[in-house]
């Protein structure tokens, strides 16, 4: 019986302090979201209008791996206000990283859209967007922390109509997913 | 404890000693029941320490962590990740928030995705439910213990795992003793 309370306290001493090593705060990581593409597209068979973002992102989160990082998930939200809202939070893409190697982010127009269940999103002015990242660990808390560097965009208020055709596909695939709840990754969009 | 020795001792119970097992036994389920209702004050939840039963969140949580939920007053965010009940099912879910609708009196709504789904959880809400509200949640994950909870898991899907544990832990109880 007494090693097995031995055991019991050796293991609850190595999970205390994992969870204490997930309070360390790091480092700030800087994140370049430019430059950025804004439009607005309506939809015939939907009330919302598809507010479409073209942008350049750039990060290394290879310095917040250690011992104790099981994953981060990472997340690029778009924070606005509306008539009716205050706060307005809508993860636009995210990514799961699972280790230094794919902590490197250089993406090339990646496009990300989304609506607003109110509407309001023609003309709306002071869109900020930010990377973030939930630390999961392999025991501990799960901490968040956002990049710095957040970029500050505004939706025009004319519409814009996608005359070219593969615009016009784009655009057609972009309210398939948005009808369809389908969340984009963070990564390179395939055959652009 | 060799068999013999085992059968010797229960042989020597007398009043005294089966009297002072079954207070200790009631001191041991007492004190389980205030720490648990203490962590439910402390941290706001009604259930504080939850096991995950789903995959829907891997490769972060699989079935069998365990998970620690705190629910105090702060308005949730996106990236947080929610333990929260919907109609009509008996499991509570544990996904991501990835919309938040917050309006200036304080009340909001959210939007819930797992990791591991390509699309948000509208499907899953009950029928004509677009969002989910602060009253739907049960706790925020603020951190995890991989594995620990497989156990429970393991007892709710093999019921007669479930009474070997619980019979061999009131045979121990019942035997265990003090050594003065």
């Amino acid at each position: 019986m007494n090693c097995i309370s031995k055991v019991q306290t050796v293991a609850f001493v190595i999970v205390a302090l994992c969870f204490l090593q997930t309070l360390a705060e790091p480092n700030p990581v800087n994140v370049h979201i430019n430059p950025v593409v804004a439009n607005i597209y309506p939809q015939e068979y939907s009330e919302f209008d598809l507010g479409v973002l073209n942008l350049d992102l750039k990060t290394d989160l290879k310095p917040l791996f250690n011992w104790n990082v099981k994953q981060l998930y990472v997340y690029l939200t778009a924070e606005y206000h509306t008539k009716h809202n205050i706060l307005n939070q809508v993860v636009l893409c995210d990514k799961i990283i699972k280790n230094r190697d794919e902590a490197k982010l250089d993406l090339k127009g990646l496009t990300v859209w989304f609506g607003d269940k109110e509407n309001e999103l023609r003309g709306n002015e002071n869109i900020v967007l930010t990377l973030s990242w939930n630390l999961v660990p392999n025991i501990g808390f799960l901490p968040r922390y956002s990049g710095t560097g957040a970029k500050v965009i505004n939706f025009p208020f004319n519409y814009k109509v996608a005359t070219k055709l593969q615009d016009r596909r784009i655009i057609g695939k972009i309210k398939q997913y948005y009808n369809n709840g389908i969340l984009q990754r963070l990564e390179e969009s395939e055959g652009d | 404890m060799d068999v013999k020795q085992v059968h010797e001792d229960f042989k020597k119970m007398n009043k005294r000693q089966v009297y002072y097992q079954i207070l200790s036994f009631g001191m041991i389920v007492s004190s389980t029941l205030m720490i648990w209702k203490g962590l439910m004050v402390v941290t706001g939840s009604e259930s504080p320490i939850v096991v995950n039963i789903s995959g829907s969140m891997e490769p972060a949580f699989h079935r069998g962590d365990l998970l620690f939920l705190t629910n105090q007053e702060e308005q949730v965010r996106v990236g947080e990740i929610l333990a929260f009940k919907i109609e009509g099912r008996d499991i509570p879910s544990v996904h991501r928030v990835i919309e938040v609708h917050e309006r200036e009196n304080g009340t909001a709504i959210f939007l819930t995705k797992g990791d591991n789904n390509n699309v948000n959880d509208r499907g899953l809400y009950a029928p004509g439910q677009v969002w989910i509200q602060r009253g739907d949640v049960i706790g925020r994950v603020k951190g995890f213990l991989p594995f620990v909870g497989m156990v429970t898991i393991l007892m709710n899907e093999y019921p007669q795992f479930k009474y070997t544990v619980l019979a061999g832990l009131g045979v121990y109880v019942l035997l265990d003793r003090e050594k003065y």
